[in-house]
């Protein structure tokens, strides 16, 4: 008892948190924005690693830090157009598209990735984002080196959230996209037009998913592998089922399955005797078991995964 | 620029549109390679032959195909029936496990005609308990299954890996975290001699052809018959008749409609097993899609959607009638 109330009570683990948590943030708001709009985004794994890979690049060829993030965003826009324009134009499947989009842009940041940077015993590095103290409140014990002494893109995906819980819920703009993911036949009623909508909303979350890759390898780590996202893609989807669908609870979510994180990698190194995997397993186990809680009162966005056809009933 | 269904697909388009979708991605892929600086043609040429060019690659290719065959397969009977179970690779690694659990000491003694489909049996049993885990959490909680059957994927990869480095453990591969194998007796059968092709690609074969035979015909007028077929008391039901009827196109919507409006089913909400003797075993997978269409969709739009209201009473819908246009934007 006495090792958990240590590992809780320590600044590490909230710091910790917050640095897990950005990517998950980054890519729930990403997969939440598309679902908005009634359409499905299993490409995040693929374009979680691609953010990762080019943001690397660009930053080891020499750009800026900030530039390497928006590259990030880029990349993630011309995979959203290539699974908007799958799902919404041609109407195919949104899970064997969006898996298709996850396959095809992993092993092609590989491929890239193979191409350009030589085969080396040690990957190659940059130097990634340095912890930003914000002044005043990063002198305040505990609180100060837990929550505001934060790499720039963690203070961002923050923000991130509350402009999009802003824009989905207080402005005419998420009005449409909410209203093209319930119901898009009377969007389209009310003079929205739900195809560049959906357009809009998936590419707009593609570019938030590459952002939460290249956090990986711009501020968490400083070199890029390929099997670096680790089903963290997936977590998101999972996170915003979780959130039902609301930016503010996808923070807090993500924060949470952080939290889980973060405390059993700190309990493995303290508690013995069990197997390791135990241990990895707790995210997810406590993860299913917080659906399950939270499924209940999620509303489902009626047109998620219906593809959308002018003229047809 | 605006895209429709076709009514029908031309036979030269059924076949074809595979063979192009092969032979583009076989030419973009040739970019990739050519931009890299390789002689494209050439690497084609090895692999092919790398594929098919001896003895040993063939048999070797088809063996590495026979488990993919059953995976997609599975995926392919729970897709059709609309439930997304995205947790293949769970069951895959579950089902591997129970069987080298089981074929390595526990039921090593029974000689191989029984213990062979005793193991079989056993995976797919593995497979089965690890899918029902979301099933159940859909029925109880409505969940969605994409999600659970998802994260059980790196449950069961990370439990596999918890027992083949603990309990399963070969003590004699030298520290390497592997099981120990399947007693030589309970291998299936080789095809071929000097090979690994064994005839679990048979097996994968021949079940390819029985679930494509008991999948219900594709197009509206063959579904619904084979509904008819199969449940007449659900040919008397004219909703049936009317869900069958208002979804152009979609295949398995009628099937929807079908046991998800019909009169038996009507009544408190957690009826599942009763729903199941009613339509019969095959429904079973429906089930769950039509409970959650239910849960989602508020109780007035359901009730509009069984019948125009006239007066007092609702009226059931006959066959042939247009329908007015507001029932069917709540679908």
């Amino acid at each position: 008892m006495n090792v958990i109330v240590d590992i809780i009570s320590s600044a590490g683990l909230w710091a910790a948190i917050l640095r897990i948590a950005t990517p998950l943030i980054f890519g729930t708001l990403g997969a939440l924005l598309c679902e908005r709009a009634g359409v499905l985004n299993l490409g995040i794994e693929g374009i979680m690693t691609f953010g990762a890979m080019i943001g690397w690049l660009a930053v080891y060829h020499g750009a800026d830090l900030w530039t390497g993030l928006f590259v990030a965003a880029l990349a993630g826009m011309v995979f959203g157009f290539l699974h908007a324009a799958m799902t919404v134009t041609l109407g195919l499947s949104q899970h064997v598209s969006g898996l298709g989009v996850t396959l095809f842009a992993s092993s092609f940041s590989y491929y890239v990735f193979r191409l350009i940077v030589p085969v080396a015993g040690t990957p190659p590095t940059i130097v990634p984002f340095q912890p930003i103290s914000i002044p005043g409140l990063s002198t305040v014990p505990f609180v100060g080196p837990a929550f505001f002494t934060q790499t720039a893109p963690t203070y961002l995906a923050i923000l991130i959230a509350l402009l999009l819980a802003y824009v989905v819920f207080r402005t005419p703009l998420g009005l449409a996209i909410r209203m093209t993911g319930e119901n898009p036949h009377a969007a389209e009623a009310q003079g929205v037009d739900p195809i560049r909508i959906r357009y809009g909303a998936v590419i707009v979350g593609s570019a938030l998913m590459g952002m939460g890759g290249a956090f990986l390898t711009l501020s968490a780590f400083n070199s890029f592998f390929p099997t670096m996202v680790q089903g963290r893609g997936w977590i998101c989807i999972a996170l915003v089922v979780f959130a039902s669908w609301r930016p503010g609870r996808a923070l807090f979510g993500a924060l949470l399955f952080a939290f889980f994180d973060a405390f059993q990698l700190r309990l493995q190194t303290v508690v013995q005797g069990i197997p390791y995997q135990i241990f990895l397993m707790t995210p997810y186990v406590l993860s299913i078991l917080a659906l399950a809680v939270m499924a209940r009162r999620a509303r489902v966005p009626q047109a998620l995964m219906q593809s959308y056809r002018r003229g047809e009933r | 620029m605006r895209l429709e269904r076709r009514e029908h697909r031309p036979v030269y388009l059924l076949v074809g549109s595979p063979i192009a979708a092969v032979v583009s991605a076989l030419l973009l892929a040739g970019i990739l390679i050519a931009i890299a600086g390789a002689p494209v043609l050439e690497a084609y040429r090895r692999i092919l032959i790398g594929a098919f060019g001896s003895r040993l690659s063939a048999t070797e290719t088809l063996t590495r195909a026979t488990p993919l065959i059953l995976t997609g397969l599975a995926a392919a009977t729970a897709f059709r029936a609309r439930l997304w179970n995205i947790g293949a690779e769970g069951q895959f690694y579950v089902g591997a496990i129970a069987v080298a659990a089981c074929g390595s000491n526990m039921l090593a003694g029974l000689p191989g005609p029984i213990l062979i489909p005793a193991l079989l049996l056993i995976g797919a049993v593995a497979g089965m308990v690890l899918i029902l885990i979301p099933l159940w959490l859909r029925l109880r909680f409505s969940v969605d299954e994409v999600v659970t059957s998802l994260l059980i994927n790196f449950i069961a990869v990370l439990f596999v890996s918890m027992l083949i480095n603990g309990v399963l453990k070969d003590p004699m591969a030298f520290g390497w975290p592997q099981s120990q194998s399947v007693v030589d007796h309970a291998m299936l059968p080789k095809l071929v001699a000097r090979s690994r092709l064994h005839i679990g690609l048979l097996i994968a074969i021949v079940l390819a052809v029985i679930i494509h035979f008991l999948q219900i015909p594709a197009d509206e007028d063959g579904l619904w018959h084979a509904v008819t077929r199969c449940w007449p008391q659900s040919a008397g039901c004219s909703v049936c008749r009317r869900a069958a009827d208002a979804d152009p196109g979609q295949g398995c919507l009628p099937f929807r409609g079908a046991c998800g409006t019909c009169r038996r089913n009507r009544g408190p909400r957690r009826q599942g097993l009763r729903h199941l003797r009613h339509h019969g075993s095959v429904s079973w997978l429906r089930l769950f899609r039509n409970r959650r269409r239910d849960a989602r969709q508020p109780e007035p739009a359901r009730r509009r959607a069984r019948g125009t209201v006239h007066g007092n009473h609702v009226r059931r819908c006959r066959r042939h009638e247009p329908q007015p246009r507001h029932t069917n934007l709540h679908r």
